[in-house]
């Protein structure tokens, strides 16, 4: 795959996501507790090797056009690009010695299910957490927060997971 | 410089992380209203602490003049207070009965002045010439008597209290055939007067009931005065001494009545006759 086209794929990919999460996920009213974002897919699964400041910077954008549809100027960037910030130290922490030269990026076929579970949980809740917390921007409601905080996350990474098998299948397909 | 840039190179990521941050923050609190008042009123919370406890302070050095200013806006708004200005208004409760004819009024007056603990106790009142108040009518109060107008000027009055040596009030034993004596004050306690002039051959008790007489045209009659405390019989004299509790309350007197008594012209002229 040539880079353009994976550019290409990438932003086609996270405007579909982007789309399923404000016309589907966004109008769900679940629960006061259960919002979940997976729209964070996209920056999850971007390349391993890719720089720093370009994931964030793509995080940023990305998150920008996040905040453009559901109305929240700068609250998704700012979680977004949290996660990109974390992601490569995160995956310092959990990478097995031998690093990752089958794959390029995150897969749940290549790195395995409880890898990628632990590896997108931990950041889907670090993402919400900041998410959530800037969102209300109070301490008052603090365990509301938490509690929801919490929920979404395990909804998130339940979505996140199963998409992961989705379209590793699909590009295994094509 | 090149270290510097090296450090700067060093900590990209952590540089840009901080960059894109500021700029998502900046977006949230300018464009979003509600992150907008709560960041605001977030460091209102800090910086309103430090401000609210750096004025108490000066409150405290500024404590002296804000005390002066505030007594002196006291006393301005007391002497408008409703209490301050006197009721020029005179209530005459007038009782309508075709077979009563209506012998005394009584004026609510409030005193202004009173001793209990001379030899010669006055009081003053806040009702004068223009409220209808002239001397020798009496002054009561809701259970006992007072004194007698002795002297009256415009607006107030001068009330010789019972507790005066040289006050005389007609009283009675009460009932029907209640005997007259008068009532003296020997000085000293204020509670306690002395009734003299009712002879020996009627019988008393310790508890009965002393009233006005209604003689004098001062009080009306069976005005409440005290309670028998003791007898005393001295040798040579016809008469009892006895000593009473009055049941004014004279320390704490604050509220009387006067007492104009409509016939006593008529009564005066009568009785210059003789």
């Amino acid at each position: 795959m040539s880079a353009g086209i994976r550019i290409l794929s990438f932003i086609v990919g996270y405007f579909g996501l982007v789309l399923f999460q404000v016309l589907v996920l966004n109008r769900l009213d679940l629960s006061f507790y259960i919002n979940p974002y997976i729209y964070l897919f996209s920056i999850l699964v971007l390349p391993f090797r890719m720089q720093h400041w370009v994931l964030m910077l793509v995080a940023f954008v990305s998150g920008l056009l996040m905040d453009a549809f559901s109305g929240t100027a700068g609250l998704h960037a700012a979680s977004l690009v949290f996660l990109a910030f974390v992601r490569p130290h995160w995956i310092n922490v959990i990478t097995p010695k031998g690093g990752y030269e089958a794959e390029d990026r995150p897969s749940i076929r290549a790195q395995g299910f409880s890898w990628f579970l632990l590896y997108s949980i931990v950041l889907v809740f670090l993402h919400h957490f900041f998410y959530f917390f800037l969102e209300v921007f109070s301490l008052t409601s603090a365990f509301s927060t938490l509690g929801k905080t919490l929920l979404s996350t395990i909804v998130s990474t339940i979505l996140i997971v199963l998409m992961a098998y989705l379209f590793s299948r699909e590009r295994k397909r094509a | 410089m090149r270290n510097l840039l090296s450090f700067f190179l060093r900590y990209n990521s952590l540089f840009i992380f901080v960059i894109l941050e500021v700029i998502c923050l900046t977006l949230v609190f300018r464009l979003n209203y509600y992150h907008k008042v709560s960041f605001v009123s977030a460091t209102n919370n800090f910086t309103g602490g430090i401000y609210s406890s750096y004025t108490s302070f000066t409150d405290y050095l500024n404590l002296a003049q804000v005390n002066d200013s505030l007594s002196r806006e006291n006393a301005l708004l007391r002497s408008k207070l409703l209490s301050s200005y006197w009721d020029t208004e005179v209530r005459k409760d007038v009782a309508c009965d075709v077979n009563m004819v209506q012998a005394y009024q009584f004026f609510d007056a409030k005193v202004i002045s009173n001793s209990t603990n001379k030899a010669s106790n006055y009081l003053v009142i806040n009702k004068g010439y223009k409220h209808g108040v002239r001397e020798n009518m009496g002054v009561v109060v809701a259970n006992g008597v007072v004194g007698i107008i002795m002297d009256v000027s415009e607006n107030f009055a001068t009330v010789l209290s019972v507790l005066h040596k040289d006050n005389k009030v007609s009283v009675k034993l009460k009932g029907p055939e209640g005997r007259a004596g008068s009532l003296t004050w020997p000085g000293g306690d204020s509670r306690y007067a002395v009734v003299k002039e009712i002879p020996k051959h009627v019988k008393l008790h310790a508890g009965d009931t002393i009233v006005t007489s209604g003689y004098s045209a001062i009080f009306p009659e069976n005005i409440m005065v005290g309670t028998i405390e003791s007898i005393e019989v001295t040798s040579g004299s016809n008469w009892y001494d006895i000593n009473i509790l009055l049941s004014t309350n004279f320390e704490t007197i604050e509220y009387v009545y006067v007492v104009n008594y409509l016939f006593s012209e008529e009564q005066d002229k009568l009785e210059e006759k003789r």
